[in-house]
């Protein structure tokens, strides 16, 4: 499976469109990560704990975005965008979302 | 000296020190990132980076390439941002911050392309997450900022390498 975030795939022509495909993830982090976060911030620099929460989340969202597309036909995402919202306090959801599309090579 | 005056000072002496160590510790580390950074920013100057959404045909193996990181202040810039807060202008504290986390999900982004064999990201896109302090409204929360980055990777047959230049002189 293809996926970009361009409107087109270099090299390819799209053939089909079927349409948005997306896929969220609603994600807390735990109390042990809020601590560890808090002592961190004494002296700052990078809270690898959400780092991690962040990554893990993203490539969750991805891949049902992926699954979706998927049970369409499609074998390309194009358009690709992430984004966020704090949906409660201590939980984000992330959400991406692209237009599935078949494409061929050129 | 009562046991009040007696837990008065011990809380001082305790914020103080922590506001000791955020200002020591959170120092060198800025300046470690910010040398780490500039160091990369350097080595990585051979890969075509652009916000430019028009990727060329001759492109092979596109796909996304992703960087996140979530970074925080020290206490003592925290807490030097709050007395500034009461007379306005501008938070330089938070300006590197923000700089920082955007160069550093930037670097990751060029890092995966690199690791995956790619010499070009087209259509770089930055976005700030919701984690942590940022936009929970927590006055007290951990002050921190999520940045992920997001592109294609291509590989470009007509860009080289820095290793591929150097074998060929």
């Amino acid at each position: 499976m293809i996926c970009v975030n361009t409107e087109t795939v270099p090299g390819h022509a799209i053939t089909q469109n079927l349409g948005i495909v997306q896929g969220n993830t609603v994600r807390a982090k735990h109390v042990g990560r809020d601590i560890a976060a808090g002592l961190k911030n004494i002296v700052g620099g990078e809270l690898k704990g959400y780092t991690e929460l962040l990554t893990q989340s993203r490539r969750q969202a991805t891949e049902r975005m992926l699954a979706q597309a998927e049970q369409l036909g499609a074998n390309a995402v194009v358009n690709v965008r992430f984004s966020t919202s704090s949906i409660t306090q201590g939980a984000a959801e992330l959400y991406a979302y692209g237009t599935a599309v078949v494409v061929e090579p050129e | 000296m009562d046991a009040d005056t007696i837990g008065d000072i011990i809380g001082l002496a305790i914020t103080a020190g922590i506001l000791f160590t955020g200002l020591f510790a959170g120092r060198i580390l800025e300046r470690r990132h910010v040398r780490l950074l500039r160091e990369h920013e350097e080595q990585f100057r051979w890969m075509h980076t652009s916000n430019v959404r028009a990727i060329p045909s001759r492109a092979k193996d596109p796909q996304m390439v992703v960087g996140h990181v979530v970074i925080s202040t020290d206490y003592f810039k925290t807490f030097i941002a709050r007395l500034k807060k009461l007379i306005g202008g501008e938070l330089g504290t938070y300006q590197t911050l923000l700089m920082r986390a955007r160069r550093e999900a930037l670097k990751r982004v060029q890092e995966e392309a690199a690791e995956r064999g790619l010499n070009s990201v087209a259509n770089v896109r930055i976005e700030y997450a919701a984690v942590g302090g940022m936009g929970s409204g927590n006055q007290k929360g951990v002050i921190s900022v999520a940045v992920l980055a997001s592109g294609t990777g291509y590989q470009d047959p007509e860009l080289a390498r820095p290793d591929q230049q150097l074998a060929s002189g």
